[in-house]
């Protein structure tokens, strides 16, 4: 049986999933920004280089937009997104592997296949990693109790009523205070970092 | 944007809004921009805790750019494409505790029980505050003491700092089979890991050395 | 890199026995030498079994090279899911959680692996009687240690293959102190897929470094005879260095594990999984300590023994000069 919490959730994302089989290219926008961190981390397991893994990644949310027919909302999703993720990667691995064997077994410089390499151009590797510290640095300055909810929310995964009964207030407050925290934090990074996020 | 509807947009990134406010949200963004920024900000400090890496918005304009066939839609294997030079860089590792290894938590099962395990030499028995110095793996089971427990004095509330040691009042305390125990597994089990890493890459039998903290606790018929 | 680790070991094993000891017979070295290298160069798969007095452990694994690159996978079938393994130059380690993909601490590789330096170390090898093991006839190698300061093993060698088919390690009192077993083995090609299942993962990915130079002094003034160092490297953990230096005969290896830390010294501490000890001493140094572990799969007498002669001043000493 479906807690609350799961069906909240299915609803939630079956609702920007059904504006976006309608058409509404800004519903799907809303998905493809909330699951494409979560997808890169699996897409880099799979294939051998950060440029080889954001065309997984797009190619993965382009099959996925084309054939958000098929979804029936039997499972969630991220779930449903994911199987096209790890096929599309499996066959573009299957696609270097079959490279890889054609190569000489002296040619260093091509044919690496460790499963795990992450390559970003320098500059957007520091830019993404001083992005990360300064928010992280601005969480860490949030006051206890917003920053309790929020590490709760985002860290443990709880949702807002197990969180009220760990805080011991109302649910009200604990919306509030999430995302009280997520305005400040907000605000910080758009002062140190204008037009960072779109 | 008002607060009403960032508190909105922050309520559906937890998949706690309401269907209304979900539904306003998603009619709202078809013409308001920051309303996206906002969303994009939100995920992007939820993957920044989760300790994933970040993309910026380059992702969605290719991925828009191929729907709308605007770009060549890429093919799903481009057996053209790879590095011929590969620079390797990690991604950056992002531990959730802090701990003196950036080693494994409790999530790897090493098994919990152990043949017999022996702590000797207790000249001091260590405080309560004691941290563990690397991160607490499952529990070694301490069988059997060569030396018997000693008294020492610690702080009754618990010390978090050799400064707070100065200033508290020392009680004396008498430290448990249990506590004995926790202090022998939070000192070794992360050892243990590493040795039979580093036995995997040195050794002759390839990656049969890891079976060792791959153990789940069944008895032997 | 494959190649030069089955170079080392072949060097390594194939002189085993000096004549001082025990003569060990030719046969039963040359399995030992081809049971190595189809470890680690054929491609195969299947189940085993490890056990250690109340531990149980059933798994499958995997084993390919891809173009001198070894991929090797192992896999829990019990209990919570748990993936270990290796792709070329780096271990990963797997279970169900959140997409997270993370680095891990670097794992010391091999200093001078294509080197022939000699382990001279006391076992004696001799065959034993052939034996049915997985339904494939199996040759017998015993490995019997010869001076008490390492454990003596037995392994089941396919005769066919010269796969290992079950090994035992035996302590002094010819106590069998782990096995391994398999249960069904496949030879053949393989595709080996690391993190492969539907379930989202947790990844960790630990590189395996070249040794560092500057680690390659041995703080240990007493080793039994005919272990060496054969790995060595710093790893940052937050602001702490961890040094690892890695020794081995050929066969049994222990680790020594060097920390400066702030935290005050903790009580020595032993235990004993099996044929693994672990040994924890700290020594006082102002403002913390230094903290040394030792763990490896010999004799708890021989470890005590080691930890005991560490040339502790001259630890302090590269430490303090190389945080």
């Amino acid at each position: 049986m479906e807690s609350p919490v799961q069906k909240v959730e299915a609803e939630n994302d079956q609702l920007l999933v059904d504006r976006a089989r309608l058409g509404d290219r800004h519903a799907f926008d809303l998905l493809v920004i909330k699951y494409q961190s979560r997808l890169l981390s699996l897409v880099n397991r799979l294939v051998s280089n950060q440029s080889d893994a954001l065309d997984v990644l797009q190619d993965t949310f382009v099959k996925a937009y084309r054939s958000l027919h098929t979804f029936r909302g039997e499972s969630a999703f991220y779930t449903w997104l994911y199987r096209i993720a790890v096929n599309t990667a499996k066959n573009h691995l299957a696609s270097k592997l079959k490279e890889a064997k054609d190569v000489s077994v002296d040619d260093e410089a091509t044919g690496e296949l460790s499963v795990l390499q992450d390559f970003s151009a320098p500059d957007e590797e520091a830019g993404a990693e001083e992005l990360q510290r300064a928010i992280l640095h601005a969480i860490e300055q949030l006051p206890d109790d917003l920053k309790q909810a929020l590490t709760l929310r985002e860290l443990e995964g709880m949702s807002y009523d197990e969180i009220a009964l760990a805080m011991n207030c109302p649910i009200g407050t604990v919306r509030s205070r999430i995302f009280r925290a997520r305005d400040h934090v907000v605000q910080e990074i758009s002062q140190q970092f204008p037009g960072t996020f779109l | 944007m008002t607060e009403t509807l960032r508190q909105s947009l922050s309520a559906l990134v937890d998949q706690e809004a309401t269907e209304f406010e979900a539904r306003k949200i998603v009619d709202a963004t078809k013409s308001r921009g920051d309303l996206k920024a906002y969303w994009a900000s939100c995920q992007a400090i939820s993957s920044t805790m989760r300790g994933e890496s970040l993309l910026g918005s380059s992702l969605l304009d290719r991925i828009n750019a191929e729907l709308d066939g605007v770009a060549e839609a890429k093919p799903i294997v481009d057996a053209s494409h790879h590095q011929a030079d590969p620079h390797v860089t990690f991604l950056p590792a992002k531990e959730a505790l802090p701990n003196r290894f950036a080693a494994l938590t409790g999530q790897l099962a090493i098994a919990a029980s152990i043949a017999f395990a022996v702590v000797i030499g207790v000249k001091v028995v260590a405080p309560v505050d004691t941290q563990p110095s690397v991160a607490v793996a499952e529990p070694l089971e301490v069988i059997k003491f060569q030396m018997p427990v000693q008294k020492e004095t610690v702080s009754v509330d618990g010390m978090t700092s050799q400064q707070d040691a100065v200033e508290r009042r020392p009680v004396a305390r008498i430290l448990t089979e249990q506590d004995m125990k926790q202090l022998v597994s939070n000192r070794l089990s992360p050892y243990l890991i590493r040795h039979a890493e580093n036995t995997a890459v040195v050794g002759g039998t390839s990656v049969l050395p890891l079976a060792r903290i791959m153990g789940r606790d069944e008895p032997i018929e | 890199m494959l190649a030069r680790y089955v170079g080392a070991l072949f060097s390594a094993l194939i002189l085993l026995s000096p004549p001082s000891f025990a003569i060990s017979s030719e046969p039963a070295k040359e399995k030992l030498r081809a049971m190595t290298m189809a470890v680690r160069t054929l491609s195969y798969s299947g189940k085993l079994v490890y056990q250690r007095a109340d531990v149980l452990a059933n798994l499958a694994f995997q084993h390919d090279v891809i173009n001198g690159k070894e991929a090797a996978r192992l896999r829990r079938l019990s209990g919570q899911p748990l993936e270990r393994a290796q792709s070329g130059n780096v271990l990963i380690e797997a279970v169900p959680g959140p997409d997270v993909l993370r680095q891990g601490y670097p794992l010391p590789g091999m200093i001078n692996a294509e080197s022939t330096q000699i382990f001279e170390a006391p076992y004696q090898i001799t065959l034993g009687n052939v034996e049915r093991i997985a339904d494939r006839s199996a040759q017998l190698v015993l490995v019997e240690s010869m001076d008490g300061h390492r454990h003596s093993y037995k392994f089941w060698v396919d005769e066919e293959t010269s796969l290992l088919l079950r090994s035992q390690t035996v302590n002094a009192d010819n106590q069998t102190l782990e096995q391994f077993e398999l249960s069904e083995l496949t030879v053949g090609p393989q595709t080996v897929e690391i993190a492969g299942g539907q379930e989202a993962l947790q990844v960790k990915v630990y590189p395996i470094t070249e040794p560092e130079s500057v680690l390659q002094f041995s703080p240990a003034s007493w080793l039994p005879a005919g272990y060496q160092l054969v790995s060595a490297l710093p790893s940052r953990a937050g602001s702490h260095r961890v040094y690892t230096l890695v020794y081995t005969d050929g066969l049994g290896s222990f680790s020594i594990f060097l920390e400066l830390t702030n935290a005050r010294p903790e009580p020595d501490m032993q235990a004993i999984l099996g044929p693994t000890v672990a040994l924890g001493k700290d020594y006082a140094l102002s403002g913390g300590a230094l903290r040394v572990t030792l763990v490896g799969e010999i004799p708890p007498e021989t470890g005590k023994t080691i930890i005991d002669a560490l040339d502790v001043d001259g630890l302090k000493g590269l430490l303090s000069r190389t945080q």
